[in-house]
């Protein structure tokens, strides 16, 4: 894997990322307020099939209450992916100025063969498990 | 800068007056997005696009308030004739002051909205193989996509105009950013709402068809 120096738009974009994550941090406590305001899954209502996105609010009402195994049994990728970016976020701006420089993903095969497989098997364990 | 041959963008040229800036790099991506994108930079600051961005969604919102106040100011005047309205009075106006902290806050949540969409439509860039420029360009790409909110000024259609015009602004912006084929960014831009936030497209369309304000008289 290629590594490159870290640039003032990384800097920017790690301090945004910051802010984003720590206002999702925020928004999490108060799921049971907003969650419900959400309308049910549209997919699943004309398909009869789960999307992969589904049980994503449940899983988020879960979390809020402390109860990650929960959660992850709902939609491991929205929890996984959720707890990686607030966490990402929270450290971007240190990994920034104490590591200096950045992987490069561009163009690596097995990021994009594994993105797809998170994807679809999550996909398919959530339609299986009806969720 | 996208292309080195061609001028920047008057929002990013520092030497433009703010305001002249704005209102050419509007008229820029909705007469020629793809002149537009190309003389978007890839490296400058990323907050002037932000900027760009928050500004637009920002009046797009309040277009659409201020319109669903009218119709809803409408629909109560006509309730009001028939009689028996008075005890819904202070509700409405709680729903006017709601609407009005909605929009005060708006920015927070619109660069939020910005910052997450970029992320789920580049890691979708990824999966197909188009990323070439790195996730900061995909971010500048759906800040200035958000021009696409000015089609909230249409009465009713303007929430869907809107939608549809912002991903094609995000298709034009991927492929002129990333260098990548048309097909990697259509992919890139409609793959998360078929395949991964279906119910979450649909639940914004919604929002944005109705105005922030829909429920605001209940």
């Amino acid at each position: 894997m290629k590594w490159r120096a870290v640039g003032p738009a990384d800097r920017q974009l790690a301090a945004l990322w910051s802010f984003v994550a720590v206002a999702v941090l925020a928004a999490v406590p108060l799921a049971s307020l907003w969650a419900p305001q959400l309308p049910a899954c549209a997919f699943r209502a004309v398909t009869g099939v789960a999307c992969p996105s589904c049980g994503a609010t449940r899983a988020v009402e879960v979390l809020a209450d402390g109860d990650l195994l929960t959660a992850f049994s709902l939609n491991p990728l929205v929890v996984t992916g959720l707890l990686a970016f607030v966490t990402g976020g929270l450290f971007a701006p240190i990994w920034n100025r104490r590591v200096g420089r950045l992987p490069d993903l561009r163009g690596i095969v097995s990021i994009r063969v594994g993105l797809a497989a998170a994807l679809l098997s999550n996909w398919v364990y959530v339609w299986l498990r009806g969720v | 800068m996208n292309d080195q041959s061609l001028p920047q963008l008057p929002f990013e040229d520092p030497a433009q007056p703010a305001v002249a800036g704005l209102i050419a790099t509007v008229k820029l991506f909705v007469t020629d997005p793809t002149t537009a994108f190309r003389r978007m930079s890839l490296t400058t600051e990323i907050f002037r696009p932000l900027i760009y961005g928050v500004l637009l969604a920002w009046v797009g919102e309040a277009v659409a308030y201020l319109f669903g106040l009218i119709f809803q100011v409408s629909i109560f005047g006509f309730l009001s004739q028939i009689g028996g309205m008075e005890e819904a009075i202070p509700a409405a106006f709680l729903g006017m002051g709601l609407g009005i902290f909605a929009l005060i806050i708006a920015p927070v949540f619109i660069v939020i909205g910005i910052f997450i969409y970029s992320l789920i439509v580049h890691l979708f860039l990824m999966m197909v193989g188009g990323d070439q420029s790195g996730f900061g360009a995909t971010f500048r790409v759906l800040c200035y996509s958000n021009t696409s909110q000015l089609a909230q000024v249409v009465p009713i259609a303007g929430g869907i105009i809107a939608f549809v015009w912002s991903l094609i602004l995000g298709i034009i912006g991927l492929t002129e950013a990333h260098r990548t084929t048309t097909g990697k960014a259509v992919a890139a831009v409609l793959l998360p709402i078929v395949a991964c936030c279906v119910c979450m497209a649909i639940f914004v369309m919604l929002a944005i068809a109705f105005g922030i304000s829909a429920d605001s008289w209940n």
